[in-house]
């Protein structure tokens, strides 16, 4: 990933099943690669991976629909209070 | 202008309906997080993104700086500077990192119109960037993804 130098980078879940030296190792790579011209979608189910990889931007997918945008906060949120108050909040 | 611009995103797969209507707009710098319980979709919205064809876009449109992404073969989003890292890494027994990462680093820089690096080249390049990550030297020896269980 690195060495390729991509504009657009998807992480698809890529925190599974790492242990927490791995997930640094990782994110140490992908927070390097942030710079002004290169855009990254992280798709991951924990908030975890979203303490070493700050994102700009955090959505929340519910029913295969985006029910929910914010900040880096919104993640905290979900980690506090789980997925159920979105779907609450769509009732 | 926009580096992805995702707009009603509807795909299926196997006949069902699992994006239903996704609508996303990332910028030059931006870190978007997608997240949401299991089955909410998050991994069919990434199929999709990297052109798997076990999903079917049946509406929307999908935009790579200007261009349809969805007409592009997967290899073509490679070249074009999208990079996809998946959960469950497929392991290439017999093709080593170094051999592969080459040929890849290769195939885009030709298409960007640049000279092919030879090995010598290629090996100070790849060790000036195992030092930012700390990784161990003996991997670019070892088989694609042998021995790893994501990541």
């Amino acid at each position: 990933m690195l060495l390729l130098e991509p504009k657009l980078m998807v992480l698809d879940e890529t925190d599974s099943g790492l242990d927490i030296d791995a997930l640094r190792v990782v994110a140490t790579g992908v927070n390097h690669l942030r710079s002004p011209e290169r855009s990254m979608l992280l798709i991951t189910h924990y908030q975890r991976l979203l303490d070493y990889i700050v994102p700009d931007f955090v959505h929340v997918l519910s029913e295969g629909r985006i029910v929910r945008s914010g900040g880096k906060e919104l993640a905290l949120e979900l980690e506090e209070k789980g997925y159920g108050w979105i779907e609450e909040a769509r009732a | 202008m926009t580096m992805l611009e995702i707009e009603n995103l509807h795909a299926t797969a196997g006949g069902t309906e699992i994006l239903k209507g996704i609508d996303l707009t990332i910028r030059p710098g931006e870190v978007h997080a997608i997240m949401g319980p299991n089955g909410s979709g998050k991994s069919t919205l990434a199929g999709v993104l990297s052109g798997r064809p076990t999903f079917e876009v049946t509406q929307g449109s999908v935009l790579y700086q200007g261009k349809n992404l969805l007409d592009l073969e997967p290899e073509q989003r490679a070249r074009e500077g999208i990079f996809l890292a998946f959960q469950y890494p497929v392991e290439i027994p017999g093709v080593t990192n170094n051999y592969f990462l080459k040929a890849s680093l290769n195939a885009i820089r030709a298409h960007r119109g640049e000279e092919e690096l030879d090995a010598m080249d290629f090996l100070s390049v790849v060790k000036e960037k195992m030092k930012i990550v700390e990784m161990p030297k003996d991997l670019m020896g070892r088989s694609i993804n042998e021995g790893f269980s994501g990541g």
